[in-house]
């Protein structure tokens, strides 16, 4: 459904993409995962055509968005990192007119604008003005949008910033059912949890390439080890954990002995495998230190001022 | 083809939508010239009698200047109206998100004018009205005429407001310029004072306005009992003035830059 290949996009001279290439297919929960500025925003951005590539093809359907910009956007459900609702009109006004400007007829739309607004349990408030409803609430509307048309694609730029747990759990659910309808969705996020929850597969950028990629158990037999966690008693009587990195558990004898004197205070080991967080922070690492790029034109403009 | 036309009517029908809630700017601004009106009627009077202004037959009542002057001023304070609907929405960060559909620019932003033009018409009709009904003004001329006239006008004032959107960076540019250019153009252009009386430095730049034109329609339909032949060449210029300012925005606009709104 989606193909990327050979992404290379600059602002300015600074670099925001460099050489990515993935697919999305039909039913498939693509994770993008990075830091800030590692060129998730930019990427979502070239599959909508808002910003242009400098190497590289975007396809979506079999569609080059360059070449067919409008037919291959007729696709593509997008919800920007960015809440973009109309404040003044309620949550189904929202969905609907979002509904009929995609495209969807009048016939289906109201079952399809229901059917939405209660997946993403908006019923409650789905009459009252957007501009009163709460942060997460609004996000929800703004999820809504992009997913009401059914599209084909559906991206959505970090879902979830800043929302309460029954928020995300609504979203993270309503992604789940349109991906098992067939939806290729590609989900970018800074909560790891959220794409085990999806059981996702990860693309893992890092400095504007693709560092890493595979299910989340490939990622950590790839890029994980085995991990030791000593929980050391403190004098206040609280414990903390320190963590080791081990070959395999024949080394849990050498980390005690280095413990010394602090040997004494041991109040528990456990041994394990890394999870997708060591693993994120162990590949941002390799793949070098930040350096600044800007994610987005508005960033690179921001930091020209 | 059919395709946009239907999503251009959807447009029209959000964007009326959104527009429908708050339309207390454009109530002021229809109110405001008919008080002025009432105050302002035989002070007008006065003048086009002083300048020697025969408008017409019959007597003056100052309803022949005040009336067209004070639409053609009011409605140029609605250009700003016409950039506020784009910069809203970037705002509020709808512009991204349209255009990441599949609607192209050229059908958004069409559609999008489409209500201030409709609302500029509406407040034209609403003015001319109140005009006959209220402050006696009598149309001597071709309905059609004056129909035409206030159409091509409203179509120019929506593509200057599409300009000041494109030339602008941030929405307190544009509501300045707006406002500052509303004001000299009515002025220059005969909306607020009969030409007759402009300053004699001022009178050789009126006809570079598009209010100068429009005045010199309305007067020439209402007072002077004009037909659609009449009123060509106002036509004719107001529609060059349109074009130019239409294709001044389609060169200055860059539909992906990020303008900087009230909020």
């Amino acid at each position: 459904m989606l193909r990327i290949d050979g992404l290379s996009i600059s602002y300015g001279r600074r670099p925001a993409l460099r050489d990515v290439s993935l697919t999305v297919v039909p039913g498939q929960v693509l994770g993008l995962l990075g830091p800030n500025g590692a060129g998730k925003t930019t990427l979502m951005n070239a599959v909508v055509g808002a910003v242009r590539p400098g190497a590289g093809t975007v396809t979506v359907g079999g569609l080059d968005v360059t070449r067919h910009p409008k037919r291959a956007r007729a696709q593509v459900g997008y919800a920007e990192q960015e809440i973009a609702v109309f404040p003044t009109l309620t949550a189904r006004q929202n969905v609907n007119d979002w509904a009929a400007i995609c495209g969807v007829g009048r016939r289906r739309r109201a079952e399809a604008v229901a059917a939405t607004l209660s997946a993403l349990l908006l019923d409650e408030v789905a009459d009252r003005p957007v501009r009163t409803l709460s942060g997460g609430e609004r996000r929800r509307v703004h999820c809504a949008m992009a997913t009401v048309a059914r599209p084909s694609l559906l991206l959505l730029d970090e879902p979830t910033v800043g929302v309460d747990p029954a928020t995300r759990r609504a979203v993270l659910g309503h992604v789940r059912d349109l991906a098992a309808a067939g939806t290729a969705i590609c989900y970018s996020t800074h909560y790891l949890p959220e794409v085990e929850a999806l059981d996702a597969d990860i693309v893992l950028l890092a400095r504007g390439r693709v560092a890493t990629r595979g299910a989340v158990a490939e990622l950590i037999d790839r890029h994980g080890s085995t991990v030791v966690d000593l929980r050391l008693l403190g004098d206040d009587g609280e414990t903390r954990t320190v963590s080791r990195q081990v070959i395999g558990p024949d080394d849990l004898p050498a980390v005690l002995q280095g413990l010394g004197a602090d040997l004494g205070r041991l109040a528990g080991v456990e041994v394990r495998r890394s999870t997708l967080d060591e693993v994120f922070d162990h590949v941002v690492a390799s793949a070098g230190p930040a350096d600044g790029r800007p994610s987005s034109p508005a960033e690179a403009v921001a930091d020209a001022s | 083809m059919r395709r946009d036309l239907v999503t251009a009517g959807v447009l029209v029908a959000h964007e009326w939508r959104l527009q429908r809630r708050d339309l207390v700017p454009q109530l002021i601004l229809t109110v405001m010239p008919l008080v002025l009106m009432a105050f302002l009627l035989p002070t007008y009077r006065d003048a086009m009698t002083l300048a020697g202004s025969v408008p017409g037959p019959g007597p003056l009542t100052g309803a022949e200047q005040a009336v067209p002057g004070l639409s053609v001023m009011f409605s140029m304070f609605l250009v700003a109206h016409v950039g506020m609907v784009f910069f809203r929405d970037h705002g509020w960060n709808t512009w991204n998100r349209l255009r990441a559909t599949a609607v192209g620019v050229p059908v958004l932003v069409l559609s999008k004018a489409a209500v201030p033009l409709g609302l500029l018409v509406a407040q034209f009709t609403i003015l001319l009205a109140a005009g006959r009904v209220l402050f006696g003004l009598r149309i001597r001329g071709s309905l059609v005429a004056l129909a035409l006239v206030v159409g091509v006008f409203a179509v120019c004032l929506v593509a200057l407001g599409l300009l000041g959107f494109a030339a602008c960076r941030t929405v307190v540019q544009m509501t300045s310029a707006a406002n500052v250019l509303a004001l000299v153009m009515a002025g220059l252009g005969g909306a607020l004072v009969p030409r007759e009386l402009l300053p004699s430095w001022a009178a050789p730049f009126a006809p570079a306005t598009p209010s100068y034109w429009a005045v010199s329609g309305l007067q020439e339909v209402i007072s002077g009992g004009a037909g659609l032949g009449d009123v060509a060449a106002e036509l004719a210029v107001l529609a060059a003035f349109a074009t130019a300012f239409a294709l001044l925005a389609l060169v200055m606009l860059r539909p992906d830059q990020r303008k900087v709104s009230w909020s």
